[in-house]
């Protein structure tokens, strides 16, 4: 099946849009042999009348089965009604062939942010449940899940892009294509292949960018992705369609990490006294190599809560490193962190293993960020790095949390997610947004880690920690139960 | 599955939201002993059996004590010896009630999870009832 993706189009008068170059890729469309074409938002530029007017003459060129769907722009000054006029439908599900689309409107009127309120994320759910038995599933929605590398502050990601980004990973789905920032980009997660196609024919493009589309051509093994620029630079991807969950073969053990965060050492009742002491006696049983402290260790960055911690702290007897939260260096945690823990920017290495840590709060703000120049020398220091098993950690998320919202996310989130994947870094550990998640993104595993002992904690198997596994041949992530020690397995992947 | 939700509306929900699509596995030619090692080392009460990449069974903690342990079989045997062939199986799709009718018609407390026919998991009675668990720890936490 061939599947011809655009977005942004922007259409308006004057020269922000670029009509020819809209004509060039509806011409492209009908001179392929595509099966279906997506349109995923932004039509206009402002909702108005007359943009929807020049929008839906052109749309209306393309001769195959075509999916158009709302995108913020097509939100302001009450647009959305003219999109149901012009256009079609803000939600709906088409079946084609082999595949179904399952298109819903994230658009928040006159707001850049984009959300799937309620209602339509039951919308989603449901049609995916419907259609599980569909050979290839699509889903179409303008804002993107995942962040975008060269999009400067990432602000704009789905508010709830965690839980949908669940949703879409559980159901097997296909491809996920968006719009929304103007930078082509395209990310496969275990089987699921995220597409944002870059704007067709805005003359606002990121870093002097041109126009791009993207084609996708999907066989029984194989999604065949081709990012396409307007200059004729082609960038194609493929990427297998099943991914492998039965393993048979581990390899002996080479290391083992407990990963924990959120501890929240205080004298306050959020600090969840027994979880700790279960999960301490819990910790010595694995007999670990080395602890990973994602963050938040204190509840605040005051002499007595860390005096408490280093109390609390020197019951787990095993080596530890530590990357802080903001809590942990506002007030006098600014001195009390390097004081108690040492560097920011903390560091294990054996022979074979690198786990690099990065330090992304910023002193009494809730903003993560790592920064242009940080991001240069971390990525430096990884490449130069000999190991063979190179991992970063780092409090805030690099990839959306269910449950969570878009605060936990690292400000730049979308240039260290690309860089890291690009990079083929083996493992990124992270320690926000209060509830365990644990993918693969291209070779990279990504990995959060859930509160193991605040009262704050969004998990229904409650407060937890994980343990990472690195087998010979696979990496293994299990969620442990801080109460009851539980297990629950988080993930296996091969390692490469 | 919060304290919230009615039971019946548990029993709805499709398994899918809430199993991890992996499954532990050993080839159907290894040890007994290196089968119970597994087990001990993940610290789980089962274990897909594997010909290559396909599942062609299940051991469980029950089998070692049933079939190995109480019939005096050597731990160096192959563990195809003492699986059990053809698992059940649910679809990913399925709601929790059917896993539930399948655990109590066949008197078992694992079943296998399959997507688009392949065995992508394993669903366990213990796993229903750890959701549960959560909810106590407020009564017992200090």
């Amino acid at each position: 099946m061939k599947i011809f993706h655009f977005s942004d189009i922007h259409a308006t008068r004057g020269n922000k849009f670029r009509k020819d170059n809209l004509e060039f890729i509806i011409n492209e469309i009908n001179r392929g042999d595509f099966d279906l074409a997506i349109f995923t938002g932004d039509a206009t530029n402002e909702g108005q009348r007359h943009e929807y007017e020049i929008a839906a003459n052109m749309l209306e060129k393309i001769e195959c089965p075509l999916v158009s769907i709302p995108g913020n722009h097509d939100a302001r000054s009450g647009g959305i009604k003219l999109f149901e006029k012009y256009i079609g439908p803000q939600n709906g599900v088409l079946e084609c062939g082999d595949a179904v689309v399952i298109y819903v409107n994230s658009s928040v009127g006159d707001s850049n942010d984009g959300r799937i309120g309620r209602g339509k994320f039951n919308i989603l759910k449901k049609a995916l449940n419907k259609y599980s038995e569909k050979p290839i599933k699509i889903v179409a929605i303008h804002h993107h899940i995942l962040p975008i590398p060269m999009s400067g502050r990432e602000r704009n990601v789905l508010a709830n892009a965690g839980d949908v980004f669940d949703l879409i990973q559980r159901a097997d789905v296909d491809l996920v294509v968006s719009g929304h920032r103007h930078y082509p980009n395209v990310y496969d997660v275990e089987g699921t292949v995220y597409i944002n196609a870059g704007t067709a024919s805005s003359a606002k493009t990121r870093y002097g960018d041109v126009n791009s589309y993207c084609t996708i051509d999907i066989d029984e093994n194989k999604k065949d992705v081709t990012i396409k620029r307007l200059n004729g630079e082609d960038t194609r991807r493929k990427y297998d369609r099943k991914i492998k969950c039965a393993f048979s073969d581990f390899g002996d053990r080479e290391f083992r990490a407990i990963h924990l965060s959120n501890t929240y050492f205080s004298q306050s009742q959020s600090f969840l006294s027994q979880h700790y002491e279960e999960a301490v006696k819990s910790i010595k049983t694995f007999d670990p190599d080395l602890l990973i402290h994602c963050g938040g260790i204190v509840k605040e960055g005051t002499p007595g809560d860390y005096k408490f911690a280093m109390h609390e702290i020197n019951k787990l007897e095993f080596p530890i490193i530590f990357t802080p939260a903001a809590r942990d260096i506002n007030y006098l945690g600014y001195h009390l962190f390097n004081q108690n823990f040492g560097d920011l920017d903390q560091q294990y290495t054996n022979d074979d293993i690198l786990i690099q840590g990065i330090s992304t709060p910023q002193y009494d703000s809730s903003i993560g960020v790592v920064g242009e120049t940080e991001r240069n020398d971390l990525l430096k220091g990884l490449t130069n790095a000999p190991h063979k098993f190179r991992s970063v950690f780092l409090h805030h998320n690099i990839i959306p949390i269910p449950h969570s919202r878009e605060k936990g996310l690292l400000e730049d989130a979308g240039d260290l997610l690309r860089e890291l994947v690009d990079e083929e870094i083996d493992l990124v550990l992270t320690g926000t947004s209060y509830h365990p998640y644990a993918t693969r993104v291209g070779k990279t595993v990504i990995v959060n880690a859930n509160s193991v002992s605040s009262a704050y904690q969004r998990s229904r198997f409650g407060n937890s920690f994980n343990l990472i596994d690195i087998y010979e041949k696979a990496i293994v992530v299990s969620e442990i139960n801080s109460f009851w020690g539980t297990r629950k397995l988080l993930g296996i992947w091969e390692r490469r | 599955m919060n304290n919230q939700t009615q039971p019946s509306e548990k029993l709805n929900v499709p398994i899918r939201q809430f199993i991890t699509k992996r499954l532990i596995g050993i080839n159907k030619n290894a040890s007994i002993q290196e089968s119970a090692a597994r087990m001990a080392e993940f610290r789980i009460s089962s274990l897909g059996i594997l010909d290559e990449s396909s599942v062609i069974g299940i051991i469980t903690d029950t089998d070692l004590k049933k079939k190995a342990l109480a019939e005096g079989k050597s731990s160096n045997n192959p563990v195809h010896e003492i699986m059990t062939p053809d698992p059940v199986t649910a679809d990913i799709s399925s709601p929790v009630r059917n896993v539930l009718e399948l655990m109590s018609k066949y008197k078992i407390k694992h079943v296998f999870v399959t997507e688009t026919g392949e065995v992508v998991g394993v669903i366990t009675r213990k796993e229903l009832k750890d959701l549960d668990l959560q909810s106590m720890e407020t009564y017992i936490a200090r």
